[in-house]
């Protein structure tokens, strides 16, 4: 699907001077450092330029509490050579600083010889921004104070409520990664949203809600939304759910609402897809292609250009970001990899090569990963439910996996009960585990309904790195699930 | 290189009535492993962290494209910013009392010279190691890093600059093991300033092997009430997420903490003692000085489960009335803001062993996974086991994994607490010891 995203193709190709027109201090650089390459003879090696501003309006109780910019500038460089990867990075961008960084990267790969290989690939060479309409940075800090200001304030409907604190995020990213083999691919993007926290009190108990709304899109989004009902209902949710009783502990049949299936999904399945994590045997899906793993209405894919979700035409790596599909009808069918990944497991290079920024080497990670939606209204998924818990992501704090061990945790929003096939009372803030295969294979029945979304507040954690990604799904009835509370 | 007394004099002269500028140097070595060594990242970083108030209008600014062209625009930038923000009714001014607190052994020579040789060799001995101790044992994943820090600050009321360096090296390792009847896995870390001295290859090999082992056969945890006991890594990981987040004065003052008004009342058993001490070298955590310039101490929390104090920055510290306890945090983009150095809770006199013979019924907890998802805002404690054992009769019995356990953490470091042992861990910002708590909930 590209309905929402312009596409600059150049037919033929371009010269990475051209390509880098509107920048030619860094075209020059870049230029510098591969004619040092070429020098020392490597294998492969590759240079990622990146400009990042993130801008933060932050409201604490009414008042403005901060109103912060960050903005990063740097080159990474990746050499392959001697079967090992070196890597180091700059970010004061004159020639003999990339120069020096280079030699760092090759003599790392002389002290570290190993016998690891690279997958062939093809080679791209592209220029492709995200759509929007209006540009961030072109709105004035007083109206985005204006809004974030105003969306605190009427969250905060009485004494009840203890904390508001209420964020305005905007990201702009460009990233340009060329390589020894050719590849020129320039992605730039904005990411925009706005994030909310209600803390509620009831005598000495106290609950906090959490929720955020972001899209890839300019102000457009900001201004079209009505950030004040979003903050209220947060702060109404808080001062029910912490009147509530928690939730049983014990195991018992879910159903998810597409917020939080993304997360189970994300935790769940998608960490343990990692090509990374499958070729060191720290995965328990390694040797399973073509196996049977999830019940037959799993169908799960990884896709970087997908509405709602975050922009990953192509990843740092400059590897194009195919539509993977991962699970076909609870058949394993594909993992998610990078250029080192692939050759080892033999298989097709997927497009998820992914680096924090320029300070950062790619590694296996997930772009857009979601459950297909099959054709249960919501109703048919709960009526045969006797009892059971209807479980909510608002609220939902994120999760971990141990992908070895196969088990995962993530943490749930205020939900519900189900009696007798009936939505009853709400509960208050859990956790929920389980272990990844016997959770896909309690799949019972899949809804009809299609929910992707991403954050500009928060990411994915792997081996220290942060990334941007997006996930959702449909509503999902799972058979047994274990959530934390109380034992009676 | 950047003066950053000559940043403060130029913001100064455009009209800003306070600034702050904090630079960080970063050195970052880190490599990957898995049966061989992976990949190596070796990184300099320089960052810049500038902090303005003009009339108690605050803007931040963080950068990390230093090529020193562009300065200047990002501070036109961060100003115009700043006098059109709204003023901040709350802010008195930046940190006044700055200086350093002598801390031996915060930084090592050894680390800061290690070179790529050594790294390599002490990697290829994990790997040797795990293998001789169990040929079916695999390194799934594995990394080594040293991170070499220095900090230097200055804001409108000093003439001067001030330095600090800190570094540390830590090591992961994943090790795992397929059989036919099963697959067992465990991982570990070490930190510390030391690579010579806190480091046992041996040891840390062998033990990761065999727990791997003992894996292999883990059966899935039955729910119910249990007494539990949290091996140390695992108390240092739930203080860090529910304890840390309620000491902290910015909590309190926005009323997120079930401590609100607590100081002087009972709000854990009378057995604990926890300090915030970001002055012992060997700490990782410690530092000369907070990241606003504000000398480090060691502050009482907790005294016989009573609440003595909060932790502070400047700007609570001003709002409430009271000082700073040298507890500032920050990243280059945002304010400070507080939380604890090294949380220190203080060990029991008898050993884990002893202490299990008395427990009947147990859950010897050791690994877990989502603590951090637990809510520090109600006591709500969660996390998930991943590793553990069953304690039948006063002895360690089967391996256990999955499951999740719950408990409010004011009833079970409160009225449910059985008891402390001797035996303390090094984690990074938190020492603590194995802690045994009665009635706790495993779904």
């Amino acid at each position: 699907m590209v309905f929402y995203i312009n596409i600059l193709i150049f037919k033929g190709r371009i010269s990475n001077r051209e390509a880098l027109g509107v920048c030619m201090d860094v075209a020059d650089l870049m230029d510098r450092g591969f004619k040092h390459l070429e020098k020392l003879n490597v294998k492969y090696a590759d240079l990622r330029y990146q400009e990042y501003t993130y801008e933060l309006v932050l409201a604490e109780d009414r008042h403005l509490r901060e109103y912060s910019m960050i903005t990063r500038r740097g080159i990474g460089v990746r050499i392959f050579n001697n079967g090992s990867w070196g890597f180091s990075s700059i970010n004061i961008l004159r020639s003999e600083e990339l120069l020096k960084a280079i030699d760092r990267a090759y003599s790392i790969t002389k002290s570290f010889p190993s016998n690891k290989d690279i997958a062939e690939r093809k080679v791209f060479r592209e220029k492709i921004d995200a759509s929007y309409k209006k540009d961030p940075f072109e709105i004035s800090p007083e109206e985005k104070t204006k809004i974030v200001l105003e969306a605190n304030k009427q969250s905060i409907i009485n004494g009840s409520i203890k904390s508001a604190v209420t964020r305005l995020g905007i990201q702009k990213d460009k990233r340009i990664v060329m390589s020894t083999d050719g590849v020129f691919i320039e992605v730039s993007s904005y990411l925009v949203g706005l994030s909310h926290l209600s803390v509620a009190a009831e005598g000495a108990v106290r609950e906090r809600v959490f929720d955020q709304r972001s899209m890839v899109a300019g102000w457009e989004f900001i201004e079209g939304s009505d950030w004040g009902s979003f903050t209220r209902e947060l702060s109404e949710l808080a001062l029910k759910a912490v009147k509530a009783p928690m939730p049983r502990a014990g195991r018992h049949t879910v159903v998810s609402d597409p917020d939080l299936i993304g997360l189970i999904l994300h935790e769940a399945f998608g960490h343990a897809s990692e090509g990374d994590l499958v070729s060191s045997g720290t995965s328990i899906l390694k040797n399973k292609l073509g196996e049977q793993i999830a019940s037959e209405h799993v169908s799960i894919v990884d896709d970087g250009l997908v509405e709602g979700g975050y922009f990953v035409p192509y990843d740092d790596e400059g590897n194009k970001k195919k539509r993977t599909v991962i699970v076909e009808r609870g058949i394993l069918r594909g993992y998610l990899t990078h250029m080192s990944s692939a050759k080892e497991l033999g298989i097709e290079i997927s497009g998820n090569g992914r680096a924090q920024d320029f300070e950062n080497i790619p590694i296996v990670r997930q772009t857009n990963l979601y459950m297909l939606p099959s054709d249960y209204t919501f109703e048919e998924l709960i009526e045969d439910v006797k009892e059971g818990y209807y479980l909510l992501g608002r609220g939902a704090g994120g999760g971990q996996v141990d992908t070895s061990a196969g088990t995962f945790t993530f943490a749930v929003g205020p939900s519900y009960e189900i009696r007798n096939g009936e939505i009853s009372g709400l509960v208050r803030s859990t956790v929920v585990s389980g272990f990844i295969l016997e959770t896909l294979k309690g799949v019972e029945a899949v809804g009809k309904d299609l929910k992707i979304e991403t954050s500009v507040f928060g990411g994915c954690g792997k081996d220290g790195q942060l990334v941007r990604v997006g996930h959702g799904g449909p509503h999902v009835k799972i058979r047994s699930m274990i959530i934390g509370g109380e034992s009676k | 290189m950047i003066d950053l007394r000559v940043v403060v004099e130029k913001l100064e002269s455009r009209g800003v009535s306070e600034a702050e500028v904090v630079m960080w140097k970063n050195r970052r070595i880190r490599v990957s492993y898995t049966e061989q060594p992976n990949e190596l990242l070796d990184l300099d970083t320089i960052s810049l962290g500038i902090r303005i108030i003009i009339n108690k209008r605050i803007g931040v600014l963080g950068i990390e494209d230093v090529s020193l062209d562009r300065i200047d625009e990002y501070i036109d930038q961060a100003i115009s910013i700043t006098k059109t923000s709204p003023e901040d009714p709350n802010w008195r001014h930046l940190n006044r009392s700055y200086g350093k607190t002598d801390i031996p052994g915060v930084y090592s020579k050894e680390l800061e010279e290690v070179s790529y040789d050594k790294i390599s060799s002490l990697i290829r001995e994990i790997i040797q190691s795990i293998k001789k101790e169990d040929p079916d044992a695999k390194v799934s994943r594995g990394s080594l890093s040293i991170n070499n820090v220095e900090l230097s600050y200055t804001n409108s009321y000093m003439s001067d600059v001030v330095t600090r360096k800190e570094n540390s090296f830590s090591i992961y390792t994943l090790v795992r093991i397929d059989t036919s009847e099963g697959t067992g896995s465990f991982s570990d870390f070490v930190i510390g300033r030391s690579l010579n001295k806190e480091l046992d290859v041996y040891e840390f090999s062998r033990n990761i092997t065999h727990k791997a082992r003992e894996f292999v056969k883990a059966e899935k945890t039955e729910t119910g009430k249990y007494t539990v006991v949290f091996e140390n890594i695992v108390n240092a990981a739930i203080l860090s997420a529910v304890f840390s987040p309620a000491i902290s004065s910015e909590n309190i003052y926005r009323g997120r903490s079930p401590l609100v008004n607590k100081v002087g009342d009972q709000v854990l058993n009378e057995k604990i003692e926890i300090v915030d001490d970001g002055t012992v070298g060997e700490y990782i955590g410690s530092r000369e000085f907070d990241d606003e310039g504000h000398p480090t101490q060691r502050t009482v929390i907790v005294e016989r489960g009573v609440l003595r104090n909060y932790l502070y920055d400047s700007y609570y510290a001003n709002l409430m009335n009271t000082r700073s306890t040298g507890n500032a945090w920050r990243s280059i983009s945002s304010s400070p803001r507080p939380s604890h150095n090294v949380l220190v809770m203080k060990s029991g006199s008898e050993s884990l062993d002893d202490l299990i013979k008395d427990i009947g019924r147990g859950v010897y907890v050791v690994r877990v996974i989502g603590e951090w998802l637990s809510n520090p805002v109600s006591g709500y404690t969660q996390a998930t086991i991943t590793h553990a054992y069953e304690i039948k009769n006063g002895e360690i019995c089967k391996a256990l994994k999955g499951g999740t356990l719950t408990m409010n953490l004011y009833e079970g470091y409160g009225k449910n607490l059985v008891d402390i042992a001797k035996e303390t861990r090094k984690v990074p910002r938190v020492v603590a010891p194995h802690i045994i708590i009665s009635d706790v909930s495993i779904s």
